[in-house]
């Protein structure tokens, strides 16, 4: 009788302990999850391969890009944020291909490709060791996923185990009607206006 | 577990027997049933259009569809082609931004040789890329119609679903699988006269 329980006894506790390890088992996207470096607005992150900055975060209902005379207007369900930071390598120069927005609910929003890219704005920009530059960053966002967010910069999407770079937005601007991107041909690839 | 003396050659194969017959049966029973399913499939509710379709990973709602010579950039394509257009908006219901639409929507019954739609963002009349968590866009599959087949007149449409694996088989990784069909709408096809071609 005493032997009989005991043989019971083990085979609940053998199926409990699989069961906790089946449910805390990490996930395949957790073990190849990027290694995170975190930071505030207004500091330089630095990661393993590259160093991240935000300075300033303004939002907009409207996203103009200016070049060659020419303004075309990108409207938007949320609302635009612009992002200002400087980015520069460690080592060797590397291009940073990904921007995204994380909400405090954990909901990312992609770096926009409808802006055309240009120089000076990701993810088209490459990044030299020792040569600090602006980096120009915009999202759409719904209104709601502002407060609190982060903004994350990795070098690309696939590679597992590489630096990834949060920077929590604290000092966000109000919402603008309008702000628009002019392409400048000399000097600084970009202005922000007004 | 040792066997006692009292249990008889006879008695195991009574046990033998009876165990062969339950498997047997239940063998019989899930084939029967798959059958049955694989002979009455589930019926896909049509749904009308401007009606919400939840398909897992997407809300899509569907407004019409049209014809015409000229995509919805406004540049006319290089050989003279034709174009049949849908118009519907859509919610990305994940957590991550995301450009697969292009199996979201199929005609039925299919056409031969009909190339995947491409999806243009209304917003830009430029092509689609990543759609947002939770911001609707209205955008537009535009289908290059074959040159054998002639324009169609009522259009069929199968929505597709897919559903969240925390955990796929292969690598324990998690992702949006395809599933059944979930909606069929039909609506009809009108020429677009803004949608042709400058001669």
């Amino acid at each position: 009788m005493i032997a009989a329980l005991k043989t019971v006894a083990a085979v609940v506790a053998a199926a409990g302990l699989l069961y906790a390890m089946q449910r805390t088992t990490p996930g395949y996207s957790d073990i190849t999850s990027p290694i995170v470096a975190s930071g505030r607005q207004g500091e330089a992150v630095q990661a393993s391969a590259f160093s991240f900055g935000v300075n300033t975060i303004r939002l907009a209902r409207e996203l103009a890009t200016e070049s060659f005379g020419r303004t075309k207007i990108f409207s938007t369900s949320g609302v635009w944020v612009v992002v200002v930071g400087e980015a520069e390598a460690t080592y060797e120069s590397l291009p940073l291909t990904v921007a995204e927005w994380l909400s405090r609910d954990g909901i990312r929003y992609a770096l926009t490709d409808r802006v055309p890219a240009t120089a000076g704005m990701m993810p088209v920009d490459r990044f030299e060791p020792g040569l600090p530059r602006p980096a120009l960053i915009a999202f759409e966002v719904p209104e709601d996923a502002i407060e609190g967010g982060q903004v994350v910069v990795a070098r690309s999407k696939i590679a597992p185990l590489d630096d990834e770079i949060r920077v929590s937005a604290e000092a966000i601007g109000a919402v603008e009607p309008r702000v628009t991107i002019r392409r400048n041909d000399g000097g600084p690839p970009w202005t922000l206006l007004p | 577990m040792t066997a006692t003396p009292s249990s008889t050659l006879r008695q195991r194969l009574f046990a033998f027997l009876l165990a062969g017959i339950g498997g047997t049966a239940a063998a019989a029973v899930s084939f029967a049933m798959s059958l049955h399913d694989a002979a009455n499939p589930p019926g896909i509710a049509a749904v009308g259009l401007g009606d919400p379709i939840d398909t897992g990973r997407w809300t899509v709602t569907l407004h019409g569809a049209r014809s015409g010579t000229l995509p919805p950039t406004g540049v006319p394509p290089f050989d003279p082609k034709k174009f049949v257009m849908v118009d519907l908006d859509v919610t990305n219901r994940s957590a991550t931004p995301n450009n697969v639409l292009y199996r979201l929507l199929t005609p039925e019954p299919p056409v031969p040789n009909l190339p995947l739609p491409v999806y243009y963002l209304a917003r830009d009349n430029w092509f689609a890329s990543y759609i947002n968590p939770d911001m609707p866009e209205r955008v537009i599959a535009v289908w290059e119609w074959p040159e054998a087949a002639p324009l169609p007149e009522r259009l069929k449409l199968k929505v597709s679903s897919q559903i969240y694996k925390q955990r796929d088989n292969l690598y324990g990784a998690s992702g949006w699988y395809d599933r059944d069909p979930v909606a069929e709408v039909e609506m009809p096809v009108v020429a677009d006269p803004k949608a042709e071609r400058p001669q």
